[in-house]
């Protein structure tokens, strides 16, 4: 007995050190990080209010090319009481046009509910909202293993896409959502159709996969962009020679630093005509001649002092002060990336005029397209046939273009609805983005690919390797090969 | 003993129990299927993981040793100065152990730049300049060690001062009028007293050093090329980012092991006072 107690004790001895400030504790207590409250049956504002921010109001700014949503309340609407729980990560706030409902996050979500609840008072909302990214993962994967997901999940596609690989787990929108589906534009419909399934709504698109340039520094070098953000490696070799001043200026800021940044550098990749896989996301196509150059052009580049220092290690925040301070002249891209470049105007002590780009390609090879990241809405398994038609309707009803558009302007999204004017008529820089879409379609890197985040985390490191020198280009491909090969045949979680 | 039991079982006793259950299984978002030793030898041959107990071995072979020593060498100064200096020290000692490590990370992220950083811009004076500390492989593991050395060594200091000032007065005394100079009565009356102090820093600080994750996760990333990957970093990101959580709980239990055995070790050869 004695000894058993020794044992316990010498557990609790190391348990207890565990909980010491050296352990990490990613999964925050829900009391904590969520905001979780129950709509109210009847809710505060009125459903004839006409917001300002509404498509319709911005009207005269926005093209008048939007096709009719045509929703309509199923009918008859079931008299029994429906409970539908809906939790949402995203939160944004102060949605245009709809300030005083969207103050907080989560509210977007309730105002939803409540005007929905205020049409059919039989139906009853549980909105939780849910801060973080890797936190929210793990409270859905508690959350399913088990047993008791949410009925409605409001989250980002490229979290966490095994959902959509595993089968019996979300329901088919396209089936339950009509209306809502049958306004999703194709390639959208497409890209988040798994197995025949519409696994998701998309609230917004984030568009990435380019780069932003500080033109002043251009301007300053003699140097003309090219006015259609189609940029050749000559041209864009030429102009990195120029703008270089060793020790002071490293035209490129990149991020190597983990796999969450991949697709703030392998744009390099894709200009050499490089392709990560075959066009169904099953076989890697990483360890071909076109990879091989183009690694070693960011293994020369870096050589050359074009690269900032510290690019296998670098965190944001240190890259943009670079990009700010006029030590680096082109960085990361993304819709945000150009917003948080806007909000960071008091930080930059150097001439400063952004503006976004493409990743350079060879002349032989066709433009780097963007590629895009969605929010958007999953349904999970309905065990009840009544409770899944009003979940249907809810996602009809909330995807109307006077609630799905603000949200979409808000986030410098591209269109994603036949319903839609394009939310982006006010934001000329991505504006461009989305041109470059139209004319070159969308970039597939595989987000919605099955292990995409396990094929990023296990090769990050290996791209590291070969950009510090430490592995040949040819065996870091190789390796790199492999890697993807066996997590592409490996089932997801 | 039950108000202690009942915590202990549900916060701690099954936790371990779970993983353990978990790490024989494939978890799924909606099944879990048992795989036998599957997790296990999936970590065993995996390069990331393997690079990641080696990090973690050689953080803890050097850190352990250089904190033990280096706070010990402080208490032992601090120790003879006046009460009111004493409690200066400790409370300069003690700050960075209250402050968060988080923004520690944060300051040495800055100071380490290699581009505005202030080891940067010191450097820059003698012509070296733009060393990336942080980003190449030969040097990453070692400034990482330096930054957990410098955020770590409060605690082990504040045991060591109040573990000196333990040693019994008659016991110096006598060594005293026996006419021990003061190295010697360190050497052979203090630090031998001292062992079962010196036993429970080594293993708090063994325990410690194999669980460290707000530095690496702050300062590389794991990185460059896995050169910083330590086993904690690895099993945060396969089961909160990855969802990976049997290969996590493999990982868990490995490490759990290996410092259970490293804690029973240390505990055996240290925990004991001799008196020869």
């Amino acid at each position: 007995m004695r000894r058993l107690g020794a044992v316990i004790a010498a557990l609790a001895l190391v348990a207890g050190a565990c909980g010491s400030s050296a352990t990490p504790n990613p999964v925050p207590s829900v009391e904590s990080t969520a905001s979780g409250s129950e709509v109210p049956t009847s809710p505060s504002v009125s459903t004839s209010e006409s917001p300002s921010g509404s498509p319709t109001a911005q009207g005269s700014t926005a093209p008048s090319t939007a096709a009719p949503y045509g929703y309509a309340a199923i009918s008859p609407f079931p008299t029994q009481p429906v409970t539908i729980t809906l939790w949402t990560q995203p939160g944004e706030v102060a949605l245009p046009g709809f300030e005083t409902h969207s103050k907080n996050p989560g509210d977007w979500d309730r105002y939803l509910a409540a005007q929905y609840t205020a049409l059919h008072p039989n139906v009853h909302f549980v909105v939780q909202d849910f801060a973080g990214g890797s936190e929210f993962v793990a409270k859905i994967d508690a959350a399913l293993q088990a047993g008791q997901p949410p009925d409605i999940l409001n989250w980002t596609d490229g979290l966490n896409s095994g959902f959509a690989h595993t089968s019996g787990v979300l329901e088919d929108l396209s089936k339950i959502a009509p209306t809502a589906s049958a306004a999703l534009l194709p390639a959208y419909k497409k890209l988040y159709t798994v197995n025949g399934s519409l696994f998701l709504m998309p609230t917004y698109a984030s568009i990435y996969n380019f780069v932003k340039v500080n033109k002043a520094m251009f301007d300053a070098a003699g140097l003309t962009l090219p006015a259609d953000g189609n940029w050749t490696y000559d041209e864009f070799n030429a102009d990195m020679a120029k703008l270089a001043v060793p020790g002071k200026v490293w035209p490129v800021a990149i991020r190597l630093t983990d796999w969450v940044t991949t697709y703030d550098w392998q744009g390099f990749l894709w200009g050499y005509g490089c392709e990560p896989w075959n066009s169904t996301l099953t076989v890697s196509t990483i360890n071909s001649p076109a990879c091989l150059q183009a690694l070693q052009w960011l293994i020369d580049a870096n050589n050359k002092g074009w690269i900032e220092p510290g690019a296998a290690t670098i965190d944001y925040g240190p890259e943009d002060t670079l990009f700010n301070t006029c030590a680096v002249a082109i960085s990361y891209g993304r819709a945000n990336a150009v917003q948080r470049q806007q909000g960071m105007a008091a930080q930059t002590t150097c001439p400063m005029d952004v503006q976004i780009e493409q990743w350079p390609h060879l002349a032989s090879a066709p433009p780097v397209a963007p590629s895009v990241s969605t929010d958007g809405w999953s349904v999970f398994t309905q065990a009840d046939p009544v409770k899944k038609q009003v979940i249907g309707d809810f996602i009809d009803f909330a995807f109307q273009p006077q609630y799905s558009m603000p949200y979409a302007i808000q986030q410098s999204s591209p269109s994603l609805y036949t319903s839609w004017p394009n939310p982006l008529v006010s934001n000329p820089d991505l504006l461009k983005a989305d041109t470059w879409i139209a004319q070159q379609g969308v970039f597939n890197d595989g987000v919605l690919g099955p292990n995409y985040l396990q094929i990023r985390q296990q090769t990050a490191p290996i791209w590291q390797s070969a950009f510090l020198g430490q592995t040949s280009p040819q065996d870091a491909l190789s390796q790199i090969d492999t890697k993807i090969n066996i997590l592409l045949t490996t089932p997801s979680q | 003993m039950a108000p202690f039991l009942l915590p202990f079982v549900v916060f701690v006793l099954w936790p371990i129990i779970a993983a353990i259950l978990s790490s024989f299984q494939r978890v799924g978002y909606i099944s879990r299927t048992w795989v036998g030793l599957a997790n296990y030898a999936a970590v065993l041959t995996d390069n990331i993981s393997l690079q990641a107990f080696w990090n973690t071995g050689v953080l803890v072979v050097w850190v352990v040793p250089l904190e033990t020593i280096l706070s010990l060498a402080i208490a032992v100064v601090v120790v003879r100065l006046s009460r009111r200096w004493q409690s200066y020290f400790r409370v300069a000692f003690y700050v960075p152990v209250v402050a968060s490590s988080v923004i520690l990370s944060l300051i040495w992220l800055w100071l380490l730049n290699p581009v505005y950083g202030l080891f940067d811009q010191f450097l820059g004076i003698f012509g070296v300049a733009h060393v990336d500390w942080l980003g190449q492989v030969n040097t990453a593991l070692y400034a990482v060690m330096f930054v957990l050395l410098s955020t770590s060594l409060g605690i082990p200091i504040i045991v060591f001062i109040a573990g000196l000032n333990a040693v019994p007065r008659e016991v110096l005394e006598a060594a005293k009028i026996d006419g021990a100079t003061w190295p010697n009565e360190l050497r052979y009356v203090s630090l031998p007293l001292m062992r079962p102090v010196i036993g429970f820093i080594l293993v708090v600080t063994t325990i410690g050093t194999s669980q460290v994750f707000a530095v690496v996760e702050l300062l590389t990333k794991g990185g460059p090329a896995s050169s910083t990957e330590t086993v904690v970093y690895q099993i945060w990101e396969r089961a909160f980012a990855l969802n990976d959580l049997g290969f996590a709980s493999a990982l868990s239990v490995l490490l759990l092991l290996i410092t259970l055995v490293a804690a029973v070790v240390q505990v055996r050869t240290l925990g004991r006072v001799r008196y020869d």
